[in-house]
């Protein structure tokens, strides 16, 4: 008992409390702020604001952009660097992994700084070229960093899944006369496709969460015509700049709605249940 | 068995935990605090932990009160979320600080526009009673950022007089003497000549033959706007709590703003790093920069090559009957906050070391010109006294009103800004017009949202 009593309590005080004080304040309003000898009432008014919400939406639809390009590319990328892994000598194999995990190891921010320095605004020939500056590259800038922090270590988990495969499978197909590509498409994938799924949704998740990358590189502010207006990114000017927790708490609980709408819907289109059943 | 002991067992566990956390935030949250004997000052700014270090004053308020001063850094992000957070438990705690330094831009954060008491509205403790007692002068324009509802809840420890850093080498090379253009469309007809003259004599940089612009700022963002609003004495949301997006004054700005920003205009955003506005002076990819005072000091230290190769000159103004030739940018406040542990200490701790200071030069050195500063190297800027420049503009500052959507309020405008800039100048006025009214209803619903939240 008293082994589980310390984890319970921390699980409560860093988990549980917090949810439940964010629920409160989402869902109330308070006569006065904070220091109204009123007590607060239940109030739907901070989601009645939200959807109306012209940011919020603007966040919504850049979060779930970003979210959108970068598993349409992390995964395929991954899957394609860890079968050429296959062919790699496994003597230069842990040089290899280490070079695939580094990229991850460095943290956002780091990486933020690094990107800054490549695509930081420089004028030549006479004309302004800032890629910074122009919200057509923003969502690219953003997606082409992300992946080239999470392609590596991606491709490291799905190449573990990999060799788990049961090497007379492959020994099998190509007694068959499968070339790479067919044995890729019709044993590798299959084999890995509950892992890939798994990453998937996972990418999704954290995508949505996007928040180190635009703030590192454009301040505290949206980017150019708020293309870098991220959902975590306007919670965070509502909450602490501005300083309204209880319209920031409201924009976390639709978010996490919304996030769970799109897990729900990969889980069922992608058949992640079955399979892990399986 | 429907509810065997293994299944209730969990149930009971976590209900207890609940329960404790509760009863435990509940024990922290009223018991008496102890003794702490420390003083302790939250602080954002590196260089003001070796002022406090250094002062006097601070020996002189350890040996009134008997309390040591102790800093604690962080950065203005931490610790206005600390700080907020913890004036939202609405009670004492050991976790407040005594005194507290805030950024000007984040002062809002504590100001409800509703609000009709502003004790209730505002976790921090008045000064009314403090200032009146008191024949310290303070900026008015300043202290006028730190009143909400009559009341002034935080002393401005700085002013930070905005002013243009210029390379007169470059300038007089291109046959410009940038000090006549008193005005913003002077000062974009004189940039916009010397950038045509500086293309056919352009530098080169690491084999890269670059071509050369006037003026360095940041362009998606309404930094400069917001200065030159401040100029005119505008805020986006006034005093009364009201949008001013539609204001004719703003529409000037923004129609001036997205001009200077225009890709054939007279501005380079500047580059990534901390120091890029040092740098691209020094190399000379761009001829003048907008300064703060702050600006002015870390030049010597960041450019030493440009020694003897810089002037400054105060704001050129779009109005020269009705602005100033100055401007301001960001800023310090000390506050206390309401539930600190010994008011009548962290009065006395303000009294003694900025209202009643005989050494306001050093305690202040960092960033701060209300009191006179420490001389900088005259020959830097070309034996221009930039430091009787800078005091003498930073009495004409004009006030900025400050308010928790103030946020919102400068991201609506550097949108339209944004989007102004690649218009034709022709069509540039209507469309304003149109964006800025849009702005103007998106920004009152929010204020109005936040009205209605409370009411």
């Amino acid at each position: 008992m008293l082994f589980v009593f310390l984890p319970v309590v921390l699980f409560g005080t860093v988990l549980v409390y917090p949810l439940l004080r964010g629920t409160y304040l989402a869902f109330s309003s308070p006569h006065g702020e904070s220091f109204s000898p009123n007590p607060d009432r239940l109030s739907l008014i901070n989601f009645q604001f939200l959807f109306s919400d012209r940011l919020f939406w603007l966040a919504a639809a850049n979060t779930f952009g970003f979210a959108l390009l970068v598993s349409l590319f992390q995964i395929p990328l991954a899957l394609i660097l860890a079968f050429m892994l296959r062919s790699i000598r496994p003597a230069v194999m842990p040089f290899v992994r280490t070079a695939l995990l580094s990229t991850h190891l460095v943290g956002g921010v780091f990486v933020g700084l690094m990107f800054l320095q490549i695509v930081s605004p420089s004028v030549r020939a006479g004309a302004s070229f800032d890629v910074l500056s122009d919200p057509r590259f923003t969502l690219l800038i953003l997606c082409t960093i992300t992946l080239w922090t999470t392609v590596g270590i991606t491709a490291l988990h799905l190449q573990s899944a990999m060799r788990s495969i049961d090497p007379t499978l492959y020994d099998s197909a190509r007694i068959d006369g499968a070339s790479g590509t067919r044995q890729f498409w019709h044993v590798t994938l299959p084999a890995v496709r509950g892992t890939a799924c798994a990453l998937w949704l996972a990418g999704i998740i954290a995508s949505a969460q996007l928040f180190e990358l635009p703030f590192v590189l454009y301040g505290q502010t949206a980017g150019p015509r708020g293309s870098a207006l991220t959902l975590v990114m306007y919670l965070f000017q509502t909450g602490f700049a501005s300083g309204d927790l209880r319209y920031a708490a409201a924009i976390a609980w639709v978010m996490m709605l919304l996030l769970l709408v799109v897990s729900v819907a990969f889980v069922r289109v992608s058949g992640l249940a079955r399979t892990q059943t399986n | 068995m429907l509810f065997s002991a293994g299944k209730i067992l969990p149930i009971l566990l976590l209900l207890g935990v609940a329960a404790f956390v509760l009863l435990a935030s509940r024990l922290i949250g009223s018991s008496t605090l102890s003794q702490r004997p420390d003083f302790i000052v939250w602080t954002f700014s590196p260089d003001r932990v070796a002022t406090y270090r250094d002062s006097i004053d601070v020996a002189k308020f350890k040996s009134i009160t008997g309390r040591r001063v102790f800093v604690r850094l962080m950065s203005p992000a931490v610790l206005n979320l600390k700080l907020g957070s913890l004036i939202d438990l609405d009670q004492p705690t050991d976790a407040l600080p005594d005194a507290v330094e805030i950024e000007l831009s984040y002062l809002g954060r504590y100001f409800a526009e509703n609000e009709t008491d502003a004790g209730s509205a505002v976790g921090l403790l008045p000064l009314d009673d403090l200032l009146s007692s008191s024949d310290a002068t303070l900026s008015p324009a300043r202290l006028e950022n730190c009143r909400f509802l009559n009341s002034v809840f935080a002393l401005p420890l700085d002013v930070h007089p905005v002013t243009i850093t210029y390379r007169p080498d470059l300038f007089l090379a291109a046959g410009i003497d940038i000090e006549k253009a008193t005005t913003w469309p002077m000062f974009i007809a004189a940039c916009q000549a010397y950038q045509k003259s500086s293309d056919k004599n352009t530098a080169l940089t690491s084999g890269i033959r670059i071509g050369r612009r006037a003026l360095g700022v940041q362009p998606f963002n309404s930094e400069l706007a917001m200065m030159i609003l401040n100029q005119r004495g505008i805020s986006l949301i006034d005093s009364t709590g009201k949008s001013r997006l539609k204001d004719q004054h703003v529409l000037d700005v923004a129609s001036l703003c997205a001009r200077i920003i225009a890709s054939d205009g007279i501005a380079l955003a500047h580059g990534a790093a901390d120091d890029a506005w040092a740098s691209d002076l020094a190399s000379g990819k761009v001829a003048a920069i907008v300064t703060p005072d702050w600006r002015a000091q870390q030049l010597t230290r960041l450019a030493p090559e440009l020694a003897g190769k810089v002037r400054m000159m105060p704001l050129p103004v779009l109005d020269p009957l009705f602005d100033v030739p100055t401007s301001t940018w960001g800023g310090t406040v000390i506050a206390i906050p309401l539930h600190a542990r010994s008011t009548t200490d962290s009065l006395t701790f303000l009294r003694v070391l900025y209202l009643e200071s005989q050494q306001p030069s050093e305690l202040l050195s960092a960033n701060t010109a209300i009191w006179p500063k420490q001389p900088l190297a005259d020959a830097f800027f070309s034996g221009q006294d930039i430091c009787q420049l800078q005091t003498m503009l930073a009495a004409r500052v004009k006030p900025r009103a400050t308010s928790s959507n103030a946020v919102i309020a400068q991201s609506l405008l550097a949108d339209v800004i944004w989007r102004a800039r690649e218009l034709a100048e022709a069509d540039r006025g209507q469309w304003l017009i149109k964006a800025l009214t849009d702005a103007d209803a998106e920004l009152s619903r929010r204020i109005e949202f936040r009205q209605r939240q409370s009411n």
